[in-house]
C-alpha cells in the first residue's frame, strides 16, 4: 500500500491511483514542456473523452445540487451556527473553518459550504472570507496527524513528516498576512465594484432544474436535513471531479527533474499554480510529482514555491462554486482570497524568498527534532482554532 | 596549460594572480595578463599592475605575455578567452561577500561568469598557502565533467581536497527510504545509494585526473546553498570549486528554468571560487 504524506483536499481517492515506477525514468531531450496526450487509437481516445465528458456533466450537476442543498439546509441552522457554535465574527469563522476542515480532512467542501452560508445570509462577507481561509489552514491537518502516528510507530521523522510538514508550514506561515490583506481589501469600496451588479434578483439557471427537487425533498424532510445531505454530496462530487484529471506526464518533461535539479523559485511556483489549476487540489497536484522519483523525494528548494503556487489555484473549485451560486458577493470573497494569496506569494518570491526558505527549513528541523516539539506543534495547530472559535 | 589573468589595476586583480600561483601549475604553463582600459588614463595604472603581477608570477619571462585592450572589460575578456584557447580565466572579486547594500561581486565578474564557457576562478582572501579545497558536485551526469575538468586544474596543488554533495531532498511518500536522508558519505558509499555511487565515481574521476592526495567525500543534508556555505566556513576552506555556470551547447531557456546556484555561492562565499 502506498501512503502519502499530504492530503489537504478533496483527493483521497486520487492519491490511491498514483503508482511508483520500478526504475528511474529517462528524460528525453525532445519532449514538450508539460502535457503529453494519452497514447492509443483514436477510437479509444474518443471513448475516453466521451466518458470524461459524461462524468463531468454528472459531477457538475451533483456539485450544483449539493451547493443548493447546503444553502437551503443552512438557513434553519443559522441560529445554531451563530449562537450555539458562536460563529459570529471573522475570528470565530476562521476557527470554525479551520476545525471543520481538520475534522473532515479536506478544505474544498468547507470552502464551498462557507459560500453557501454567505448565500443563505448565515455569514457576512468578512466571516465567509475567514472561514474559507480557515478551510485552507485545516485542510492539511491530516498530514500532520498521519506523520505523528508514524513517528509514534517508530518510523523515521525525516520520512514521516517530510514534504507534508513543509506544505503545512508554507500555508500556515502565509495566512496571517493573507488575512490582513484580505480584510483590508474587503473593506475597500472599490472592491465592491468588482461585483457584477444586477438590477433584479439573480438566479442560477440551474435553479429551474433543481427547485422542484428541493421542494419535493423539503416536503418530506425537515429543512435542516438538507445540509448534511448536501455536504455529503459535495464530497462525492469533488471525488468525481478527481476522476476527470487530465493525464499529465511530468516525468517526460523538462520540469520532470524536480527531485534532482534546482529550478528557479518562480518556475516551480508557476508549475505548482499551473498543475493545481488543472487538478484543483494541492494534494493531487503534489501526487503528480511522486512518480518523478523512484524514492519519492523532491528537492525542498523546489517544493516550497510549488506549494505557494498551488495555494492560489486550489481555489478554482471554490470560485466555480461561487459562480454556480450566482452570488456576486461570494465571487468577490473568493477573488479577494486568491488575490491576497497571490500578493503575499509574490512578495515572498521576489523580495525575501531565500530568507523565507531558510526560516521554513529551520522550523521543519526544529519541529521534527523531538517528539515533544511535534506534539506541541500538533496541540497548537488544534488549539488555535478552538481558541479562535471560543473567544473570537 | 594556458591561463588568462585579468586586471583592471586593482588589488583584487592581484589576488587573482596570487591565487594562480597557489594552484601550482606546471612550469611550462603560459600566462597571459590582460589589462582592459575602460577610460583614458588607465594605461599607466595597468602598466604598473602588469609589473606587480609579473613579480607575483616569478618575474618577467617568455611564459608571460602582456595584453592591453580597450572597451567593456567582460566583453574583452570573453573575446580573448575564446581566441586564446585558455584553460582557466582568473579574476579578482571586488565587493564584499557580506555586503548588504552594495554589490557583492563586481559587474565584470558578474557578467563574465555568465558569458564565459571555460573554467573561471574568482579570487578572494587568498591565503599564503592553499590548505584545503572543497569541490561540490550535484550528483548529476553533467557534474562528472565538472569533476574531470576541476581535477585537471587542481593536480598541482598539495591542498587537502574534499568532495561534497548536498541532499536537499525531502520525502513525498511515507514508504520513501528514510536511511538515504540520514546518510553520511561513508554510509551512502557503503550502501551503494545514488549519492554514494556518484561520490565513489567522483573520487575515481579526480584520481584519474591526476590528483595524488587522498580526496575525502562528504555528504550534507539541507538547503544546497546554505549547506555548501556552512561547510566552507566550518571547514576553513581556501577554495570552493563548483560547476554550473553557462555550459556551451545547453539550450538558453533551460538556463532560465534552472536556479543560479553558482551565482549565489560566488556572491556569498568567504573564500575564492572556481567555477568549472
Amino acid at each position: 500500500m502506498i501512503h502519502f504524506l499530504w492530503s489537504d483536499d478533496n483527493s483521497y481517492p486520487a492519491l490511491a491511483r498514483c503508482s511508483i515506477p520500478d526504475h528511474e525514468r529517462d528524460i528525453s531531450d525532445t519532449v514538450p514542456l508539460l502535457a503529453k496526450p494519452v497514447r492509443g487509437s483514436y477510437g479509444a481516445l474518443a471513448r475516453r473523452i466521451a466518458a470524461k465528458l459524461g462524468l463531468f456533466v454528472v459531477s457538475i450537476s451533483i456539485f450544483i445540487l449539493a451547493l443548493i442543498l447546503v444553502k437551503e439546509g443552512a438557513k434553519p441552522l443559522a441560529p445554531l451556527i451563530r449562537e450555539r457554535f458562536s460563529v459570529d465574527s471573522p475570528a470565530s469563522a476562521l476557527g470554525f473553518g479551520w476545525l471543520s476542515a481538520s475534522m473532515v480532512l479536506s478544505g474544498s467542501p468547507i470552502a464551498a459550504t462557507a459560500l453557501a452560508f454567505l448565500d443563505a445570509r448565515v455569514l457576512s462577507a468578512n466571516e465567509t472570507f475567514a472561514m474559507v481561509a480557515g478551510s485552507r489552514l485545516g485542510a492539511s491537518f491530516i498530514v500532520l496527524l498521519v506523520g505523528f502516528v508514524y513517528v509514534l510507530r517508530g518510523r523515521q521523522r525525516e520520512v514521516s513528516l517530510g514534504a507534508g510538514l513543509v506544505s503545512l508550514l508554507v500555508t500556515q506561515s502565509m495566512y496571517i498576512p493573507i488575512l490582513a490583506i484580505g480584510f483590508f481589501l474587503l473593506a475597500q469600496p472599490w472592491v465592491q465594484q468588482w461585483q457584477i451588479q444586477a438590477e433584479g434578483a439573480v438566479h442560477s439557471p440551474l435553479d429551474v432544474v433543481f427547485d422542484p427537487l428541493i421542494a419535493f425533498l423539503t416536503g418530506y424532510l425537515p429543512p435542516w436535513v438538507l445540509f448534511p445531505i448536501g455536504f455529503g454530496l459535495l464530497f462525492f462530487s469533488l471525488w468525481l471531479f478527481d476522476h476527470l484529471l487530465p493525464d499529465l506526464h511530468l516525468e517526460e518533461s523538462r520540469l520532470g527533474q524536480v527531485h534532482h535539479l534546482l529550478y528557479r523559485p518562480v518556475v516551480t511556483f508557476a508549475l505548482g499554480a499551473g498543475i493545481t489549476a488543472l487538478t484543483m487540489s494541492v494534494s493531487v497536484s503534489l501526487s503528480l510529482l511522486v512518480p518523478l522519483s523512484t524514492r519519492g523525494y523532491i528537492r525542498r528548494e523546489n517544493i516550497i514555491p510549488y506549494i505557494m503556487g498551488a495555494n492560489i489555484t486550489t481555489f478554482d473549485d471554490t470560485l466555480i462554486a461561487a459562480a454556480l451560486l450566482a452570488n456576486p458577493a461570494a465571487v468577490t470573497v473568493v477573488l479577494v482570497q486568491m488575490v491576497s494569496v497571490t500578493i503575499v506569494s509574490m512578495f515572498i518570491l521576489l523580495a525575501m524568498f531565500r530568507h523565507y526558505e531558510r526560516f521554513l527549513n529551520r522550523l521543519v528541523s526544529n519541529i521534527g527534532r523531538r517528539r515533544r516539539n511535534l506534539a506541541m506543534y500538533i496541540l497548537l495547530t488544534l488549539g488555535i482554532p478552538f481558541i479562535l472559535l471560543i473567544f473570537g | 596549460m594556458r591561463i588568462l589573468i585579468c586586471t583592471d589595476g586593482s588589488f583584487a586583480a592581484e589576488q587573482a594572480a596570487l591565487l594562480v600561483t597557489r594552484l601550482g601549475f606546471p612550469e611550462e604553463t603560459e600566462y597571459t595578463v590582460l589589462g582592459v582600459s575602460e577610460s583614458d588614463g588607465d594605461q599607466v595604472v595597468l602598466t604598473t599592475a602588469f609589473d606587480r603581477i609579473e613579480q607575483l608570477l616569478g618575474g618577467p619571462g617568455p611564459s608571460i605575455q602582456r595584453l592591453m585592450r580597450y572597451g567593456n572589460a567582460a566583453d574583452q575578456i570573453k573575446d580573448e578567452a575564446e581566441a586564446g584557447n585558455y584553460d582557466l580565466v582568473a579574476l579578482g572579486a571586488k565587493g564584499h561577500p557580506h555586503g548588504i547594500i552594495g554589490p557583492r561581486i563586481g559587474s565584470t565578474v558578474n557578467k563574465s561568469i555568465r558569458i564565459l564557457t571555460i573554467p573561471i576562478c574568482i579570487a578572494r582572501s587568498v591565503p599564503e598557502k592553499l590548505e584545503s579545497i572543497l569541490i561540490c558536485t550535484a550528483a548529476e551526469d553533467f557534474s562528472l565533467e565538472t569533476l574531470r575538468a576541476g581535477g585537471r586544474l587542481l593536480t598541482g596543488t598539495q591542498a587537502e581536497i574534499h568532495l561534497l554533495h548536498v541532499m536537499s531532498q525531502v520525502a513525498l511518500r511515507l514508504d520513501s527510504p528514510s536511511a538515504d536522508l540520514r546518510d553520511t558519505a561513508e554510509t551512502a558509499i557503503r550502501r551503494g545509494t545514488r549519492e554514494g555511487r556518484h561520490l565513489e565515481r567522483g573520487l575515481d574521476l579526480l584520481e584519474q585526473a591526476g590528483i595524488s592526495n587522498p580526496v575525502m567525500p562528504a555528504l550534507r543534508h539541507g538547503l544546497v546553498v546554505d549547506e555548501v556555505l556552512s561547510e566552507t566556513v566550518e571547514g576553513h576552506y581556501d577554495l570552493l570549486v563548483i560547476g554550473g555556470h553557462f555550459q556551451e551547447g545547453r539550450i538558453h531557456w533551460i538556463e532560465f528554468l534552472l536556479d543560479d546556484v553558482s551565482g549565489q555561492l560566488l556572491k556569498k562565499s568567504p573564500c575564492s571560487v572556481m567555477i568549472i
